[in-house]
């Protein structure tokens, strides 16, 4: 089953000032096991056809759509993943670093993987990658 | 129910239904009202606008297309002073229009963009790109500031340019007051800052005999501020009405009022005054709403101005709002009526010799540091404008005791004010010691005024800095009423049609119309792309003509206004609001008539 995720570097002036990066990390947990870090099977650049799922993943948490991304200078990169069978959950997080208000945020989301797809579970934010880090390590199967 | 066509709704048999019911048909209905990719529209994101010689790129957006509704890549760019739009459909070809008439305030109203912190209960899922996906959607930047409700789509005139009304749109559209009920606890349920302000529109709202009791509804469902947007007609005749509508909380009426003549305002031009003197009788205070377009009224920008301050006992406000292009318009057409916001801001100028110059405006979000900082201050979510920039202006005007008329940017800092507020929010959200803060405030808060420059009302016992205490320290809003009552509102508002369409100003958008599925939708959604929002779903809501003639034993064509021009004119509040304007006695009764007939309103011989 393909994963889908973002990086990214979006600069942008009008309506409003954006300066923002997406750096991504994705985490598996499988049965019996805590969860490991995966490595992307492929990175592309993006394409209009990737912006709904764009949305999906940044759109509630910081409030940033495809809109925005054509409002300004950006580098989208889209990373694919293989889940490997027997995932159970897989964790996204995301180093969001806005340059305008000088933050850096983690945001967290967490997924369920069944054989019809992958459905989104929660969705957190941390202030500190250390935080957000043992979040991902608190995931276990049924919890 | 898999397609729109399918839908339907029998409403006639749920004129007695409860809210639950309205409840359990509206999330039914939510998700296959929706428009659908291919049925309803196509993306076509690969084209980018190119630039021309003698042009300078501002900013990319997305937009639609006029003809099919397909979203594209947009160009907003600058050109001989003035800010344009284009976009290129594979149909139908490049698009160009104007976007704001003047670059210089385009630049300066940029710099006061603010947006707000989304909405946490989204009503719909993503299921297409802006602006397929309305409801509010976890891609909208603001909450509702402004709630509308189609009360009706009943009207007493037909004019001209309308498409609206029932007897065009073939159907009549009436939430019994359950479903009000039902769509105004939906909008409340909004988080983090549930709406408070509503306005009943139509329609003409004021054909519903139960207005009264719909007013009343909406404050028991916790809307503090409840405005009526109508023609005014019915008020003229009816002071009674006025005063129940004043009795059960309605806060202002929101009215039609295109000019100080009847050449420029035929649609009520002759009920005005007598509306006016029986909303003065129930102490219910208007706004004037001016629809501003070029070569029809563009000429009275001040006039109007001058006639609201006339009348400050009982009108509030001006809010202008330059017309928006609904419907395929030619791009000659487009061309002689379209009129945008700096344009009207620069003829205010000249028709004032400076009184009121285009320095004294600013942008709808300029003053979200206000709500920030009392955010910030008290913890608590506030109501926040943040609109895009580019969608309305305003400033306040003071009438001081010799009838001048001075813009508050007068004698106020505004500018410095506002950025103020904004670092000292910042300060609080950092963890600064709020006491500290507020001495700060109160220390440097007369900075800002210079009462030299202050009305002469306003100097007597600073009252001006006093206001801005009361409202700042003590949170006090009544004192904002106060302030009110000393002033005029002037603002303005553009609403977008499909020819200027920009996604980034629909995604900011805070004005929303409750969907009666439940769905907030934002205007320039509802109402520039009826076919997908507004039309759609009212039809499957409403009641066939014939039907709703049957049930309620009265025929549409009999509630049409017929208006008695002749006893209109005669009457001494005619001339007692219009004798400054225009010479009274110059314009034929004949040629009066003719005026009406004209724009489509009938008339007694």
């Amino acid at each position: 089953m393909k994963f889908t995720t973002f990086e990214l570097e979006l600069e942008s002036k009008i309506p409003k000032k954006i300066k923002v990066s997406i750096r991504t990390e994705v985490y598996m947990v499988s049965k019996n096991g805590s969860p490991l870090k995966i490595n992307p099977l492929t990175t592309r650049d993006f394409k209009p056809s990737d912006a709904l799922i764009f949305d999906r993943k940044f759109s509630e948490s910081i409030l940033l759509s495809y809109s925005d991304l054509v409002s300004g200078n950006h580098s989208v990169k889209v990373i694919e993943y293989d889940l490997p069978e027997n995932i159970l959950r897989i964790a996204e997080l995301f180093e969001v670093e806005d340059f305008i208000l000088g933050e850096k945020r983690y945001l967290v989301n967490v997924y369920s993987v069944e054989e019809k797809g992958v459905t989104k579970e929660d969705t957190m934010v941390f202030k500190k990658k250390t935080d957000a880090l043992r979040l991902i390590r608190s995931i276990h199967i049924g919890e | 129910m898999s397609e729109v066509k399918e839908i339907s709704v029998n409403y006639a048999s749920l004129l007695e239904a409860d809210a639950r019911k309205f409840e359990e048909i509206g999330k039914e209905l939510r998700l296959h009202l929706l428009p659908k990719i291919y049925e309803d529209y196509e993306l076509a994101l690969d084209i980018e606008p190119e630039l021309k010689e003698g042009e300078k790129e501002i900013a990319r957006t997305l937009s639609l297309c006029p003809e099919c509704l397909r979203l594209l890549k947009a160009v907003i760019f600058e050109r001989e002073g003035k800010v344009w739009i284009r976009k290129k459909c594979p149909v139908h070809g490049e698009i160009e229009e104007i976007y704001w008439g003047d670059y210089q305030l385009y630049m300066r109203f940029k710099e006061w963009q603010f947006d707000g912190k989304g909405i946490k209960n989204s009503q719909v899922p993503l299921l297409a790109l802006c602006p397929y996906n309305c409801g509010l959607c976890p891609r909208h930047k603001s909450h509702t500031a402004l709630l509308n409700l189609v009360a009706t789509n009943r009207c007493d005139l037909s004019c001209w340019y309308c498409f609206f009304f029932a007897a065009r749109a073939g159907y009549v559209y009436e939430p019994t007051l359950e479903h009000v009920r039902y769509m105004l606890r939906e909008a409340r349920k909004l988080s983090p800052v549930p709406p408070k302000a509503l306005q009943i529109t139509g329609g003409e709202p004021l054909l519903r005999d139960d207005i009264v009791d719909m007013v009343k509804l909406a404050k028991e469902e916790g809307f503090i501020h409840v405005q009526v947007n109508t023609t005014g007609i019915r008020l003229a005749y009816d002071g009674e009405l006025a005063k129940k509508l004043r009795q059960v909380g309605t806060n202002v009426i929101y009215m039609s009022f295109d000019g100080v003549t009847p050449y420029t305002n035929p649609k009520n031009h002759w009920e005005t005054p007598y509306v006016l003197d029986n909303l003065r009788k129930a102490r219910l205070g208007v706004v004037l709403v001016p629809t501003v377009v070029r070569g029809v009224n563009d000429h009275e920008l001040w006039d109007i101005i001058r006639f609201g301050a006339e009348n400050m006992d009982i009108v509030r406000g001006v809010n202008f709002q330059p017309i928006s292009l609904t419907g395929r318009v030619s791009r000659a057409e487009r061309k002689k009526l379209r009129i945008t916001i700096p344009e009207t801001l620069i003829l205010i100028e000249k028709q004032s010799n400076g009184v009121i110059s285009r320095e004294d405006w600013y942008p709808v979000p300029s003053v979200a540091p206000v709500s920030h900082f009392i955010e910030a201050l008290t913890g608590k979510y506030q109501l926040t404008l943040t609109t895009h920039f580019a969608c309305g202006a305003a400033t306040y005007v003071f009438k001081d005791e010799d009838g001048s008329i001075i813009p508050i940017t007068r004698f106020v800092n505004v500018e410095e004010f506002f950025k103020y507020l904004e670092e000292k929010a910042s300060e609080l959200e950092r963890g600064k010691n709020k006491y500290l803060i507020m001495l700060d405030f109160f220390i440097k808060l007369r900075k800002f005024v210079d009462q030299k420059n202050a009305p002469k009302s306003l100097k007597k016992g600073k009252e001006i800095v006093r206001l801005l205490y009361q409202i700042f320290v003590k949170h006090d809003y009544s004192s904002l009423g106060k302030f009110h009552y000393k002033t005029l509102f002037l603002g303005m508002m553009h609403f977008q049609d499909l020819y200027n369409h920009d996604v980034a100003r629909v995604q900011r958008c805070d004005i929303h119309y409750v969907s009666p599925d439940g769905r907030l939708i934002p205007f320039c959604s509802f109402n520039v792309i009826p076919e997908l929002y507004r039309d759609r779903v009212q039809k499957i809501y409403g009641i066939p003509i014939k039907k709703w003639e049957e049930l309620k034993g009265m025929r549409l064509a009999e509630q049409k206004y017929k208006r008695n021009i002749a006893k209109l004119v005669k009457g001494e509040p005619y001339r007692r609001h219009y004798q400054n304007f225009f010479d009274v006695d110059s314009i034929p009764l004949e040629e009066h008539k003719k005026i009406s007939l004209r724009f489509g309103i009938p008339v007694e011989d």
